[in-house]
């Protein structure tokens, strides 16, 4: 294969994937608030973006939300869900002499428990990013592992295998995991297990046929004439000289895992809630979507940008090292 | 991921709705807003657009599951024979003719005679006659229909067809409900239907749409499957002048809020319910009203009472004692919801309404269980008795915001008296095996009532194999009471055993009873006389009018 | 001549044959292995309804009539062979009515709707495809290119949604859901048609813009690909226009692949037409999936999921028979 400079979609396509990277990471540091956290349900609800409210810390435990308050001589005068009310000054723990001491911003607004919506934009992240990574890990060694036995296990078990692959190419994996999901309910790790199952197939042809095009190269004829088992030459030799392909087709497949996770969560079969998953919050904010638009945009324009990140990294990485390979959309 | 279904006939077997909960009814004689009250004389014609979050199943309900929508068509298309009415707040449930101009007993009461009208036909033409009523009786009882509801025809003999507008029940004991019994489902027409046998019947439910012929004030005029369904003013129907409507159709939307949007927006008329949070929505629109009535479902947390930790009524009252159950009501429910402290809703002529909820206290919920035993001995915060913890996992059916909500807040309060409750989500058939058979340490359930307020399928030892006792609650006194009550001659002398068995309960506490809560229902102001009740949304749609378009 | 042909058509359908059957023998795979699921699933289907007050005794009676007493194998077996020859995948519990009759009801909706978005996306992606191929390097070609990647990248259920919220709710021009006006029975044919067309504009420019971009790239890059032959050298050494070059030759070879990637992308575009379905409220297999799963209606669960992935073989098939027939290399391959 040739190195060659890296494509301009690699570099945009990095740096973007790796921003992303860095925010799950810090997403606690980044977040302006517990993405679970309903403070004041009533008064915090469905506000829109850029909504700011006084945080009134009461004295016996709890909140309230008010869109303004004013100091009096008897406390603070709030006014909350459109109705002012007095609070005596020893009943507000966090008073100072204009007002309460703490606010809530809505940055992207709120959600129907009056949550931070940028705040679980910012732990999606993480979630999708876990999901997405590990699913497409799993796919990976499942690929290879498929592939290497088709490749070197003699006529029969490549042909059995490979129009397994075949077959399992062309399937409807979304409603087979609509049906696997309403069975099992599944939790995280399961939901991680069945994405990548169904996700290695590709992987597995492309190790495949880079192996076989590596088997009659000259070390390979060597390493046999040492003596070396198939599975030593395997591991040592064919192995380290054929990742490439399919690294690169792993990348790509990591859009595809987001995506689908996004799409089960999104009929309320993948990750349940309270998990902040972005396909979770797009569906709940669907219900709402002419009142409260910015439930849905927002999870979904995080989405969006990250599977656009690692569609251009994949693509880049294919045009850096692969320029000729086909690319085939999916969904 | 609620399924939306449930059985909405008023004469219910108390049944565990786990997940169905806050779906249907109400009652008419609630303090509540009546409907829009017309302006002027109603007018005739015109379409109202209902929205639906499931499809009516079939227009044969003796081969399908309960589901309230399917409940809701198929009472405005066929007639029973009487009509009950929800006027129980003062006193048993009454009835009105429908099919039956009038019915009369014999001297043993043990035989009930109705008399037909004779100027109600089917939309073809043929009248309805006492071989509709006998025929049908013959199919709910038939072992390859296996119609849900057989039960409540057990103690009917036979019905005789005496002549074709002359109708005879005969039953085997005299009880409370025979009447009720005798009305249960639906006249089905005969001579449409019976040119399938029996055994075809279960798997034909499209075989009975295309031989549909009906006597209620609808028809069906097209059905798109999971698109819609339009009712049709039937124009054979023998009440002059009704209905109102020529046209109602039932949309399928989403989600009740993707609903509650298309009726912000004009595309639907009439949501038949919408969740508390989206109260404020609705009224801030100038051209929706609201309309909330009780709803015959209370919530309650099942302690499994052959469960080492849950076994004799103090630690259980410790428990009651030990959720701050108006909290938990005034955060999900808000101004929609009461504390429920009774298996007969308080709504209902025979609740014992000495009764008060027992308080919040969690001092004497502690002094209880330190009686008991239960001390903290390792100092971890969670009460332990010979080495046992006084722990248990709390289970709620997944996709039940609200259930799930108070499992958090009961997981709370309970860690102030040191019990350590761990709420887990399963799925709905699940929480239903493990409640059956037992395997299972406590459950937040909902349980539906009705109007027969039969309290042996929730509390009889009996119904621990075979019931909905699934709480497993076993108590001599509690039979005597039950069986006493059942075999009562008429409804009204059972109060006194039905109070008996409320104290009963609320000394023993079997379960911890959470909250009783309202139906939402929201429509558009131009729809009158829109009367729901604890059963139909469409209780009155015969009725129901709109505005000409000026 | 002739017996070429004949030796060639043996081959490919060999070939074609070979495929079909690991097709049908996935088929029944994920089948057994659904139905086992099935049956692990805590409580029986006559269990169903959470209403439901069915005693006993009746749902023994039930399960009789459901054949659900006898061993799981002959269960099994059962349901396997009704399946395969008869296209009997049992009775609704939802609907009690057989599964296929409610399949069949939905199959025409989501047929229009894949057609539509096919449509779309194979107009959208041959314009670009080759406004960005005639000036391969230029700035044309690198926006298409970019462009389609975004296309593609975003969710088709969230760009669904925000179709619906611009051009349904803010700016009102079409309807937010369904297939139909709420009085469509009242429409003469031509109205209804229109009606449904009305309907049919954002989920099937939703559907083909979601997919679109990424075919835009792919019929890119087989066009480079085909300019690049030497045929085609030859044919600009004659003097043949440059439009005539790319509209005849170029398209007409690059056809072959463009053809098979219809085949290809068969079931993403099933798995796309699902959440169209469910979030445009589209009556179509992916919505009577969906709303099977919610109403635990297990055979009618069981009978979407291997309906539609019968559809899907049947439509890998078709393309492998289109592609065979426009390019006869194939069967020199499958030899």
């Amino acid at each position: 294969m040739s190195r060659r400079r890296p494509a301009p979609t690699l570099l945009w396509g990095g740096a973007l994937a790796g921003l992303l990277v860095a925010t799950a990471l810090a997403a606690p540091l980044l977040a302006p608030y517990d993405p679970a956290e309903q403070l004041d349900p009533p008064a915090g609800l469905y506000r829109p973006p850029g909504t700011v409210l006084a945080a009134v810390h009461l004295a016996g435990g709890g909140w309230r939300l008010a869109d303004r308050v004013r100091r009096t001589a008897e406390g603070l005068e709030i006014e909350r869900l459109g109705q002012a009310e007095t609070l005596p000054a020893d009943q507000v723990s966090n008073l100072t002499a204009r007002g309460v001491a703490d606010r809530r911003v809505f940055l992207l607004g709120s959600d129907r428990f009056g949550r931070d919506l940028a705040s679980r934009v910012l732990y999606g992240t993480r979630v999708s990013l876990a999901v997405g990574l590990l699913a497409v890990a799993l796919a990976l060694t499942l690929g290879v592992a498929v592939g290497s036995a088709a490749a070197i296990g003699g006529r029969l078990a490549d042909a059995v295998l490979m129009r397994g692959v075949d077959a399992l190419m062309a399937f409807p994996w979304l409603f087979l995991m609509m049906a696997l999901s309403a069975f099992l309910h599944p939790g995280p790790g399961l939901i991680v297990v069945i994405l990548g199952a169904t996700g290695w197939m590709a992987i597995s042809r492309l190790t495949r046929a880079e192996i076989l095009s590596l088997q009659n190269r000259e070390f390979i004829l060597a390493a046999r004439g040492l003596g070396l088992s198939p599975f030593a030459i395997l591991w040592r030799h064919l192995l380290p000289n054929a990742y490439t392909p399919a690294a690169i087709r792993a990348t790509l497949q990591i859009a595809d895992m987001i995506l689908l996770e996004a799409a089960l969560s999104f009929l309320g079969l993948g990750l349940q809630p309270p998990i902040p998953s972005w396909g979770n919050m797009i569906s709940e904010g669907q219900d709402v979507l002419l009142q409260s638009w910015w439930v849905a945009t927002f999870p979904g324009a995080a989405l969006a940008l990250t599977v656009i990140a690692f569609n251009l990294l994949a693509d880049g990485l294919q045009d850096t090292f692969n320029p000729r390979a086909a690319t085939l959309p999916r969904l | 991921m609620d399924t939306k279904s449930f059985a909405p006939r008023l004469r219910l077997l108390a049944t565990v709705l786990a997940a169905a909960a806050l779906l249907a009814a109400g009652c008419r004689r609630e303090p509540q807003p009546a409907g829009q009250a017309g302006s002027g004389a109603p007018h005739r014609g015109g379409t109202v657009v209902t929205g639906w979050t499931a499809e009516p199943g079939g227009v044969n309900d003796l081969i399908l599951p309960a589901s309230q929508p399917t409940h809701e068509m198929l009472f405005r298309v066929f007639l029973h024979l009487v009509e009950e009415q929800s006027d129980f707040d003062q006193h048993p449930p009454t009835f009105r003719p429908q099919l039956a101009r009038s019915w009369d007993w014999s001297a043993d009461h043990k035989t009930l005679t109705f008399h037909l009208r004779d100027d109600v036909v089917w939309s073809d033409g043929v009248p309805v006659t006492a071989d509709d009523v006998r025929w049908t009786w013959q199919a709910q009882m038939s072992r390859d229909v296996v119609w849900e509801g057989a039960d409540s025809k057990q103690w009917i003999t036979d019905v005789e067809a005496v002549d074709p507008h002359t109708v005879r029940f005969h039953f085997s004991r005299v009880y409370a409900k025979q009447l009720l019994d005798a009305n249960e489902g639906l006249v089905y027409p005969k001579h449409a239907w019976e040119k399938l046998p029996f055994s075809e019947w279960r798997k034909s439910g499209d075989w009975f749409k295309q031989h549909l012929v009906v006597d209620g004030p609808f028809t069906i005029g097209s059905w798109q499957p999971q698109q819609q369904v339009v009712l049709q003013r039937n124009e054979r129907y023998y009440e002059k002048g009704l209905p109102r409507l020529d046209r109602v159709v039932m949309r399928l939307v989403p989600s009740q809020s993707a609903g509650l949007t298309q009726l912000l927006n004009g595309e639907l008329d009439f949501l038949p319910q919408i969740a508390p949070g989206d109260v404020k929505r609705v009224q801030a629109a100038p051209q929706l009203q609201l309309i909330a009535y009780w709803f015959n479902v209370y919530v309650a947390v099942g302690w499994n009472n052959e469960n080492p930790l849950f076994q004799g009524p103090e630690v259980r009252r410790a428990l009651t004692l030990g959720i701050d159950r108006q909290k938990i009501v005034d955060t999900l429910l808000g101004p929609y919801g009461r504390v429920a402290d009774s298996p007969v809703l308080t709504m209902v002529w025979a609740h014992d309404k000495s009764l008060k909820p027992w308080p919040y206290d969690p001092a004497e919920a502690r002094r209880i269980l330190a009686a008991k035993g239960w001390r903290d001995t390792d100092g971890d915060g969670v009460l332990d008795k010979g080495g046992r913890p006084f722990s248990f996992e709390l289970l709620t059916n997944a996709g039940n915001q609200l259930r799930t909500d108070a499992t958090v807040m009961i997981q709370d309060q309970l860690k102030q008296i040191g019990v350590q409750a761990m709420p887990r989500q399963v799925e709905f058939n699940t929480l239903m095996s493990q409640t059956n058979e037992g395997k299972f340490a406590a459950a937040i359930l909902g349980f539906t009532m009705d109007t027969s307020l039969d309290l042996r399928s929730n509390f009889h030892s009996r119904s621990i194999v075979e019931g909905a006792n699934y709480v497993r609650y076993r108590n001599p006194e509690m039979d005597r009471l039950i069986e006493q009550a059942a075999s009562q001659p008429e409804m009204l002398a059972e109060k006194p055993y039905l109070d008996q068995i409320q104290q009963l309960v609320h000394r023993e506490q079997p379960v911890t009873f959470l909250w009783e809560s309202q139906r939402l229902t929201a429509v558009n102001k131009k729809v009158k006389d829109v009367r729901p009740t604890l059963a139909f949304s469409f209780f009155n749609l015969k009725e129901w009018w709109v505005e000409p378009k000026p | 001549m002739v017996g070429r042909t004949e030796a060639l058509s043996r081959t490919l359908a060999g070939f074609l044959l070979r495929r079909l059957a690991a097709s049908l023998l996935l088929l029944l795979l994920v089948l057994t292995v659904l139905f086992f699921l099935v049956r692990r699933v805590p409580g029986d289907p006559t269990q169903f309804g959470e209403g439901s007050r069915l005693t006993p005794t009746q749902r023994e009676r039930l399960q009789e009539l459901y054949g659900l007493k006898r061993p799981l194998l002959a269960q099994y077996l059962d349901w396997v062979s009704s399946v395969s020859l008869r296209f009997d995948w049992g009775t609704s519990l939802s609907q009690q009515r057989p599964v296929s009759a409610a399949l069949l009801d939905a199959l025409p909706a989501t047929a229009i709707l894949a057609f539509s978005g096919l449509a779309v996306e194979y107009l959208l992606a041959l314009l670009l495809g080759i406004a960005a191929a005639r000036r391969p390097g230029s700035g044309l070609d690198h926006a298409i290119r970019v462009g389609g990647l975004l296309l593609y990248s975003l969710p088709i259920f969230w760009l669904g949604l925000m179709a619906v919220l611009l051009f349904a709710y803010l700016w009102p021009v079409l309807p937010s859901s369904h297939m139909h006006s709420v009085d469509v029975d009242l429409l003469s044919p031509a109205q209804s048609l229109l009606d449904l067309g009305r309907h049919l504009v954002l989920p099937a420019l939703v559907m083909g813009f979601g997919v679109g971009g990424g075919t835009a790239r792919y019929v890119r890059a087989r066009l480079l690909e085909v300019l690049g032959q030497d045929y085609i050298r030859t044919a600009r050494a004659k003097g043949l226009s440059e439009r005539r070059v790319l509209w005849v030759h170029a398209l007409r070879n690059a056809a072959v692949p463009i053809v098979q990637l219809v085949g290809v992308t068969l079931p993403g575009m099933l798995s796309g037409a699902l959440l169209i379905e469910v979030v445009f409220s589209w009556p179509g297999l992916g919505l009577l999936a969906f709303n099977a799963i919610l109403a635990r209606d297990y055979p009618l669960i069981l009978g979407a999921t291997s309906f539609s992935a019968t559809l899907v073989i049947l439509g890998n098939l078709a393309a492998d028979l289109a592609h065979a027939w426009l390019d006869p290399v194939v069967r020199n391959e499958a030899a």
